[in-house]
């Protein structure tokens, strides 16, 4: 067995909602190693997004330990939290989230700004990532200008733009039709192959099927099956 | 984030929303201008006045006066309060102060104070001009004044010979000061003038029998009424300035316009009445003659004529002081010798001090006008965080930290800020320029310094940074609240 990437140990994780207590994790422990193609599925707030996001550093965990290449999680600064973000995490969100007054290669930069890349470098580099995802001919594109799967492309190259160890994708065919959404799974996959660790957060059986490993989250509470 | 990619995103940011950015930006470049426009204008007018003064050679000039209280005094209003409460100006002083050391020259000035209207005598307009402010002293080289026209007083201009003040004559509807150079004023004095020129009513022949009550009111009231229309050439125009308002004239003239006249009982004359009575009555005695005709009660009347500068001295001397380093050693010595001494740092310092106080109360408007822009870039820069609530999600999630978005946003603000200040100093610069074409146009008759307005570096580079912070300020709450947002809500923000 590879050395574990990420450990999660006991994470529990509740939001109020009005008077109710919503148990979104509640004691999840796992481990995933380096280059592991994991899906989590699950029903509607049934904590899948929550569990992504601890992971991915966007969120720390009410108790429990989160750690990731052996740094602990759970108690480091905004700081430390955001350059973990910035240099190990790669987000692919459902609606891409692309800035809209952005072309492609503005979007992809993003990550490598906030990561003090130098200026010449950051437009090579966001070139170069944007051409690996086959766009090498939208670069001065805006958003509106390109199709939903393109989109997507631009959301992924800019994942990729800090060269992170992991990508966490939540649905990232959500708002896709299936053609497309199989040319992003496909894109993700090949991804994994050259190393990157990849979460996804689905509903579709047909991706999670693809999957090395499966998390089902039901009320907070996760099992696992593996395909 | 690198320094400047913050203001490289901050400055594409604020343009994202160009009209929103634009009414932000145009509400500070309003206080900025009114900042800019208020502020130079006190300055361009504080720099022509203080330059004014020194070039009408007021810094080495010292006036004594006769009072020792000069709180209500300067050097441009003649000093005359009329209060001869120390010692007596006359020429004797005088001679005595010249002989002081630093003083170069000594210029008896004396206020004449009897006129009351003016007009040109060939106008046809029938209007006469309030004119009341004439001044007298002894032409010389000290004496000069800055002329926009015409020549100055020399000793030979006894009577007759006037210069008078732009502002007079701009009140008088002249523009152009050499239009009246060798022109002839016609200036009317105040009621119940008695100076050289005027005709003194003889009072009613009372010895013939004592005069009626009326006839000596009529009399008295005639007296009190009558005024004296005086010819004058005008023979130079001064130049804007302290002393715009105020005509000046040989001391010869001045002191025989205000010397006092009346018909009254000369005593010499009275003298020789009294003896030629006496021997008179001597021989009526001598030759027993009791009913021949009684001599008349009365010697005729006779003009008296009372020098005011013989019983009172002069209002002022006006000191001439080699260099305007000794003036205020001098001014000190001399107040010892019981007088009052006023020199221009008295005035000066009063100006200066007027000028602060405007400046202050502009200041405070300029403030409040920025305090209201600053509330219009609060506005904008909270609107601009619940827009981009989704976008700061994505930059959290790309590695932001929240001190990046809180500076980001604060940045943004700053620029609001920046270029409503650089925009403002712009306006403000322009109207200056346009308000010194009217200024000049207006003034260039007068030969005044068209430069009113101006706007000193310090002060555009004042204005600028002062909305920049002003900005900073505005955009703190608003940046604070967008880096304590939660990045999983604010990615789930529609």
């Amino acid at each position: 067995m590879a050395q574990a990437l990420i450990e999660l140990s006991g994470v529990t994780k509740t939001y109020k909602i009005g008077d109710e207590t919503l148990n979104a994790l509640d004691n999840v422990s796992l481990h995933i190693n380096a280059g592991d193609f994991v899906a989590i599925t699950g029903p509607s707030g049934s904590g899948k997004s929550t569990l992504a996001n601890i992971i991915g550093g966007l969120d720390t965990p009410d108790s429990g330990i989160v750690t990731v290449d052996g740094e602990d999680l759970s108690k480091v600064s905004d700081k430390k939290l955001s350059m973990y973000r910035n240099k190990h995490i790669g987000f692919v969100f459902q609606s891409f989230n692309l800035q809209a007054s952005y072309n492609s290669v503005e979007n992809v930069m993003m990550p490598l700004v906030f990561g003090k890349v130098g200026n010449k470098e950051r437009k090579a580099r966001a070139t170069d990532c944007l051409k690996a995802v086959g766009l090498g001919d939208r670069l001065k594109h805006l958003p509106n200008q390109l199709s939903g799967g393109q989109r997507q492309r631009v959301s992924i190259a800019r994942a990729l733009a800090n060269e992170p160890s992991i990508i966490i994708a939540d649905e990232p065919t959500g708002n896709l039709d299936s053609a497309r959404g199989e040319e992003i799974i496909e894109l993700l996959k090949n991804l994994n192959k050259n190393g990157i660790t990849l979460i996804i957060i689905t509903h579709d059986p047909n991706i999670a099927k693809q999957a090395g490993r499966v998390l089902t989250i039901h009320d907070g509470k996760m099992s696992e099956r593996a395909n | 984030m690198k320094f400047f990619d913050y203001i490289r995103f901050a400055l594409k940011n604020i343009w994202r929303q160009k009209l929103r950015t634009a009414l932000t930006i145009f509400a500070i470049i309003i206080g900025a201008t009114s900042v800019v426009a208020m502020l130079s204008l006190v300055f361009g007018a504080k720099n022509a006045i203080l330059g004014q003064i020194e070039a009408s050679g007021a810094l080495t000039q010292v006036n004594v006066t006769s009072s020792t209280d000069t709180s209500n005094s300067d050097l441009f209003g003649g000093g005359g309060s009329g209060e001869h409460s120390g010692k007596q100006l006359d020429d004797a002083f005088a001679a005595q102060l010249g002989k002081m050391t630093h003083v170069t020259s000594v210029t008896p000035v004396l206020s004449v104070y009897v006129f009351n209207k003016i007009h040109l005598k060939d106008s046809t307009d029938g209007k006469d001009y309030n004119f009341n402010q004439v001044q007298s002293f002894t032409p010389s080289a000290d004496t000069d004044k800055k002329l926009a026209a015409g020549r100055n007083l020399i000793s030979t201009d006894k009577e007759g010979k006037i210069i008078l003040g732009s502002k007079t004559i701009g009140k008088m509807g002249i523009t152009d000061p050499k239009s009246i150079i060798g022109k002839t004023v016609v200036l009317t004095t105040q009621k119940g003038f008695s100076g050289e020129g005027a005709t003194i009513p003889k009072p009613p022949d009372f010895s013939n029998g004592p005069q009626s009550q009326d006839d000596q009111q009529a009399f008295q009231k005639q007296q009190q009424d009558s005024v004296t229309t005086l010819e004058a050439e005008v023979i130079g125009v001064t130049e804007a300035g302290p002393s715009e308002d105020t005509a000046f004239i040989n001391l010869a003239w001045g002191r025989g316009l205000l010397a006092f006249q009346m018909w009254g009982q000369d005593p010499a004359v009275m003298e020789a009445f009294q003896k030629q009575q006496q021997a008179l009555q001597q021989q009526q005695q001598q030759n027993h003659q009791p009913n021949s005709p009684q001599p008349a009660s009365q010697p005729p009347l006779t003009l008296i004529k009372t020098d005011q500068v013989d019983q009172n001295g002069y209002d002022t001397l006006q000191l001439k002081i080699d260099d305007a380093a000794n003036v205020e050693n001098v001014a000190t010595d001399i107040r010892k010798l019981g007088v009052g001494a006023i020199t221009a740092k008295d005035t000066i310092a009063t100006i200066l001090n007027s000028f602060k106080i405007i400046s202050l109360v502009l200041g405070v408007i300029g403030a409040i006008s920025l305090l209201v822009a600053a509330i219009g870039v609060v506005n904008t820069m909270v609107m601009a965080t619940l827009e981009r609530t989704r976008e700061i999600g994505v930059m959290r999630a790309c590695g932001a930290t929240r001190a990046a978005v809180r500076r980001l946003f604060t940045f943004e603000a700053a620029m609001l800020g920046f270029w409503g200040g650089v925009l403002g100093v712009l306006a403000g610069f322009g109207l200056g320029k346009i308000a010194n074409i009217f200024a000049a146009s207006a003034l260039s008759g007068l030969g005044s310094s068209a430069n009113i307005i101006q706007v000193p570096p310090w002060l555009a580079l004042t204005v600028i940074g002062a909305t920049t912070v002003v900005g900073v300020l505005a955009g703190m709450y608003p940046a604070y609240r967008a880096s304590k947002m939660n990045p999983v809500e604010a990615l789930r923000y529609d």
